[in-house]
């Protein structure tokens, strides 16, 4: 009885939080090195649901912010609150539970000697049945296309094929939140592709999902709901994928390139072509093909 | 100023248990004035290959002919079939000592490594420029013209000669490590992945002023992952995978080659995807005419009536 009060007293929601919110950031500052702060006074508030993407050139901070989330950083000042539970010391490794995070590198994430005993890594401690465990990991394991590489040594497995067993392992846990850093970045355009198509269908199967993408390519923000614009540790704009890509002196001050469906309708406006805004690379086939 | 490559073979650590063999069987030929890409992922053997082409690296076996600087292996060593070569390092000592006159084949082809901006070491941008040139030979005041003739043309103006090299921002100190190359004068340039790291302004910059040089006469030879400035700056593509080429056309040809692409890493760049989707869906997109977005939309404009 008394371990879960204490557990409900650590997991507190906070009643001025939003109750949709899934992350919440107030005045969040964090810094390596004093007087060099990453991140100045963020406040953004992420919807259960939601697929928000983080953009912004080298250094703007966007990776530190998910570390911040997942709670391997700790801030300066300012509050995090997953589920409207504000983080702290004690419990951030239980919010931590909610939250599934891939970063860039596929070879700094491997801990199991085969693929589906990394896979079912997390799995470990929460108390499931062996059954159960291999249902999850076949499960997870075909949902990125790995099922027949179950028993191969990551070591031996392809950039691609390493970041798809990384997102199966963090998915396994069925977080409610998952973070994907760059997760993309060090892969071929093909693999680039198939990472975006699991996260897709990853979402479809589970609607309720919130989405952090952190990416410096912009073609990848197209999937998500809201986009979120860095640079030096500040937010810029928050916005729509099409209101953001629109502004395209912006983008540009801060070193990045618009995507390309963008540029072109920009170019067709500029002779004379009259192109209505549009959400995807298809409808603008579609229009120009009519 | 044509290179002609035949049987290339390199093999890195020969004869030790490291031994890797990074380059198997090339066949191709660089002609006068081209502007070819050089295509193919980390490991691919790009680097290797582009090393051979002015004497830094000798093939293991094969001939390489530039504008009649010969690299015959053959010639140098003859290995006879079904006898064991046991002095390896002996054998490489000799194929180098053969390389004769490899001052005049450095003249004649200049490299710019991945972020040149790293080789730069003198302490103005003047010398830092007129370093290559002076080791050729040149009278003093040949040199000064050059160089400042080479700086010119990257556009960076007199003001900068005096300074430190090492203050300068990222895009300004390649386009100075540049300079150094051009100011050599050589008849074929070779540049390894000359846009990495820089932003999108800088990176047109830089191709802007790599077209100009071609223009001028320099034969280009660009490795490069960006299918953007193939299709828009190069003339042909070589592609090449684990030490092979795979694959060698116009870049219109390479990315219209279906069959190619599905077994390959490459992707053709959006712009061109995208002009082949509206014309699979009954566009008359002349492929031919699309280089980059802003001629993809007049061909689009074209097209539509």
């Amino acid at each position: 009885m008394k371990n879960k009060a204490k557990l409900s007293e650590l997991l507190k929601k906070e009643n001025n939080i939003p109750k949709d919110s899934a992350v919440y950031l107030k005045d969040l500052t964090f810094s390596y090195e004093k007087n060099h702060p990453i991140l100045k006074k963020i406040n953004l508030d992420i919807k259960k649901g939601q697929v928000v993407a983080f953009i912004g050139h080298n250094g703007s901070g966007k990776s530190t912010l998910a570390k911040l989330i997942d709670g391997i950083l700790i801030q300066d000042s300012g509050d995090i609150a997953i589920f409207q539970t504000i983080m702290n010391d004690n419990n951030a490794l239980l919010l931590r539970e909610h939250i599934g995070l891939v970063f860039q590198n596929p070879d700094s994430q491997f801990i199991g000697a085969t693929v589906e005993d990394d896979i079912a890594f997390g799995l470990e401690n929460q108390n499931m049945s062996q059954v159960e465990m291999q249902k999850r990991v076949i499960e997870c394991a075909e949902l990125v296309g790995m099922e027949n590489y179950l028993k191969s040594e990551p070591s031996n497995l392809s950039g691609g094929q390493k970041q798809r067993v990384a997102i199966a392992g963090a998915i396994a846990r069925k977080p409610e939140i998952l973070i994907l850093d760059e997760a993309g970045a060090m892969l071929d355009p093909k693999g680039k592709i198939a990472i975006r198509n699991i996260i897709k269908k990853e979402k479809e199967l589970n609607p309720d999902l919130t989405i952090i993408l952190i990416t410096h390519e912009l073609e990848e923000a197209y999937d998500a709901d809201t986009v979120v614009v860095l640079s030096s540790g500040q937010i810029l704009m928050v916005d729509t994928p099409e209101k953001v890509f629109a502004n395209d002196e912006l983008l540009k001050n801060i070193g990045l390139d618009i995507p390309f469906a963008h540029k072109l309708r920009k170019s067709l406006i500029s002779l004379d072509i009259d192109v209505p805004e549009f959400n995807n690379e298809e409808e603008l086939l579609n229009f120009l093909c009519r | 100023m044509s290179i002609i490559i035949e049987h290339l073979y390199h093999t890195y650590d020969e004869g030790l248990p490291t031994q890797q063999i990074a380059l198997q069987d090339i066949n191709c030929i660089f002609d006068d004035h081209c502007f070819t890409a050089l295509i193919g992922q980390t490991g691919s053997g790009k680097s290797t290959l582009i090393q051979h082409l002015n004497g830094l690296l000798i093939p293991t076996s094969g001939k390489i002919d530039i504008n009649s600087y010969l690299i015959d292996i053959s010639l140098i060593y003859k290995e006879k079939k079904g006898q064991q070569v046991v002095d390896y390092k002996a054998m490489k000592k000799k194929r180098k000592a053969k390389l004769k006159d490899i001052k005049s084949l450095r003249k004649k082809v200049g490299i710019v490594f991945q972020f040149p901006e790293y080789q730069l070491f003198e302490d103005t941008v003047i010398k830092d420029v007129s370093y290559g040139p002076k080791n050729f030979g040149l009278s003093e005041t040949e040199v000064l013209e050059n160089s400042k003739k080479a700086l010119d043309l990257v556009g960076i103006d007199s003001s900068y000669y005096e300074r430190t090299p090492f203050e300068l921002s990222g895009g300004e100190k390649r386009r100075v490590a540049i300079a150094g190359i051009i100011a050599m004068k050589p008849d074929i340039l070779v540049l390894d992945e000359p846009t990495v790291g820089l932003d999108a302004s800088g990176e047109e910059k830089l191709l802007t002023l790599i077209q100009k040089i071609h223009a001028d006469g320099t034969s280009i030879i660009l490795a490069t992952h960006d299918m953007d400035v193939v299709l828009k700056y190069c003339e042909r593509a070589i592609v090449l995978d684990r030490g092979k080429i795979v694959k060698e056309s116009s870049p219109l040809e390479l990315f219209q080659d279906r069959e190619f692409l599905k077994h390959s890493s490459l992707e053709p760049p959006k712009v061109f995807s995208f002009a082949l989707k509206l014309k699979d869906a009954g566009l008359n997109i002349n492929l031919s005419n699309v280089k980059d977005v802003s001629s993809l939309a007049q061909e689009i404009k074209r097209a539509r009536g």
